[in-house]
């Protein structure tokens, strides 16, 4: 097992060395050297040439309100599906579900049509939405199989003092269903900040590209620079990195939570 | 007058409250996924380029032009390796570490930290970070092997179309099995100790009650890690398009990016939701004739 730890963490030990080497060092020492002296230069190319520093920005603007806005909304959706009995309950839980099978390419041509003719190409809003909408069917397929374990004497209770649905959504339910929202919290981050096609389709320019974009088109802008390359690519990944390690235990919960009850 | 309000509040209860709760979700939802899906569905059957303003209805002819197109069998045909490949590498190794992890052993966390690390990066650094491994001369795989004198099997490996998509496939590989190492793991410690003591009992050694009771026992599991790995194969883009952007040549297209090139680069806007659509329709089938076969299995168990 140390072996295979070892060869999985190989490429990531070569981006975060090459990274620091300047490319006269890459082109004779090659990948496994360490760098002969720290260079942050190709950060510093990056950053300032490259503009790095605002694509983040960008990410963080885009990717905060996506999260957070995907999981009221579904957590509002989650409610009704759990919690109420109602004709129709199971077609639109269904639909929701039918979500998880969806290659983002059928969508591709008439959302972009869309985007533009509701003027919100290349703004933030653009990703927003389609995030929002994109990560409904996960949110909701966990929200609602969570809600659903809650025991129903508690909100039998609730109402018999005359309690609304909404107190009792957002007074005993939300509440309760904290530690899942977390977990999904992380992971529509992850989700979200990862993305690239979207970002790639629904925005051009400085105006609201995300980081992955960026480093995308780094890559084709320097082809043999490796240096300047994985600088790029750490920047990119060090907050769903930090993220990871902060909140590892959630992560994996996550998963298992997302999977196990399909 | 007192059995018309309980009616009243009825309504409210199973028709209003829901709506209300359900509105911002299911629109948002509906508008922007069901709705251009069936505009994709629509487009298909036209001549639109995404340019002009005006298009036709021309029945079958993009898909009888995508069956008669060599770059879309190509396309499928490496979709196919990548989900055989999935199914063989990251599915058996997935499965090989969640045991090793499950033995309680000193530092799991960490190990389950390195295995699940790239499942948290974005494609777009998995692709740059690999173009670095798969570098032909200065590049970790070949430079390691002329230090130790095999440059004999030195490869282009992400230059040589024979090898290009197992190069891919094997990148895609070490993203994902972390993912089927936790689920795994997930499913080795719901089961009980005591099934396994039991077997021990009987005389069945280390390997048996693995076999024969342990492997079994995470069928359901096993259905989520195959049905998953099924729907990436047939969705992958990213990694590709960073990577080789279907090349050299085509050797490396798969489904999502040949749409992509077919529509964003060539202008065949509606032969390219054709080509979305198809994609969507394997994707549908494949998983639907997997889950029910399965369930079938189970009920016959």
């Amino acid at each position: 097992m140390i072996v295979l730890a070892f060869m999985f963490l190989v490429p990531i030990y070569g981006s975060i060395v090459t990274s620091f080497k300047s490319i006269e060092e890459i082109l004779t020492e090659g990948f496994w050297s360490l760098p002969n002296h720290f260079s942050f230069e190709s950060y510093v190319e990056a950053w300032q040439l490259k503009n790095f520093g605002r694509y983040l920005l960008n990410s963080f603007i885009i990717t905060i309100p996506s999260v957070i806005i995907s999981i009221l909304v579904a957590s509002l959706a989650a409610y009704p599906l759990s919690r109420i009995k109602f004709k129709g309950q199971n077609i639109i839980f269904f639909l929701f579900v039918a979500g998880l099978f969806l290659p983002p390419q059928i969508n591709l041509l008439p959302l972009y049509k869309f985007i533009n003719m509701i003027g919100l190409y290349d703004t933030y809003w653009a990703l927003i939405i389609v995030h929002v909408a994109f990560g409904q069917p996960i949110c909701v397929f966990i929200l609602r199989n969570f809600f659903i374990n809650i025991p129903f004497e508690i909100q039998e209770a609730a109402k018999m003092d005359g309690c609304s649905n909404f107190r009792i959504y957002s007074r005993i339910i939300m509440p309760l269903a904290k530690p899942v929202i977390a977990v999904l919290l992380i992971f529509q981050f992850t989700w979200v900040w990862n993305d690239f096609l979207w970002g790639m389709i629904l925005t051009q320019g400085e105006n609201a590209r995300p980081v992955t974009v960026a480093l995308f088109n780094l890559q084709g802008m320097y082809v043999v620079e490796w240096n300047i390359q994985t600088a790029g690519a750490n920047i990119t990944a060090i907050p769903t990195i930090v993220v990871f390690l902060l909140f590892q235990r959630y992560f994996i919960k996550g998963i298992t939570l997302g999977a196990v009850k399909g | 007058m007192k059995r018309r309000r309980i009616n009243l509040g009825n309504i409210g209860e199973k028709v209003i409250t829901p709506i209300i709760f359900l509105l911002p979700s299911l629109s948002v939802y509906l508008v922007f996924t069901f709705g251009t899906l069936i505009y994709s569905f629509v487009l298909s059957f036209t001549d639109y380029d995404g340019l002009s303003s005006r298009f036709n209805f021309i029945g079958l002819a993009n898909y009888i032009k995508l069956f008669k197109d060599a770059t879309f069998y190509i396309a499928l045909k490496n979709n196919v390796i990548w989900a055989a490949v999935s199914l063989i590498v990251p599915m058996f190794l997935g499965l090989f570490l969640a045991v090793l992890v499950d033995r309680k052993i000193r530092g799991e966390n960490i190990f389950k930290s390195i295995f699940y690390l790239p499942q948290t990066l974005s494609f777009v650094v998995i692709g740059v970070i690999w173009s670095w491994v798969y570098e032909p001369t200065k590049g970790i795989i070949n430079s390691t092997l002329s230090a130790i004198g095999l440059d004999s099997l030195a490869q282009q490996w992400i230059g040589d179309p024979g090898l290009t998509i197992y190069s891919l496939v094997l990148t895609g590989a070490w993203q994902i099995t972390g993912y089927t190492m936790v689920l795994y793991l997930a499913g080795l410690r719901s089961i009980s100790q005591d099934v396994i003591e039991a077997s021990r009992i009987d005389g069945a050694n280390n390997w048996q009650s693995f076999w024969y009771v342990v492997y079994p026992m995470l069928r359901n599991i096993r259905t989520v890690v195959i049905a998953t790995i099924i729907i990436n194969s047939f969705k992958i883009f990213d990694l590709v398009f960073t990577m080789t952007q279907g090349g050299p040549g085509e050797a490396s297209n798969v489904l999502a990016l040949f749409m992509y090139k077919e529509a964003f680069w060539k202008f065949r806007m509606s032969y390219g939701t054709a080509i979305s659509v198809i994609q969507f329709l394997i994707i549908f089938i494949v998983v639907a004739v997997y889950l029910s076969r399965t369930i079938r299995q189970e009920g016959e168990v």
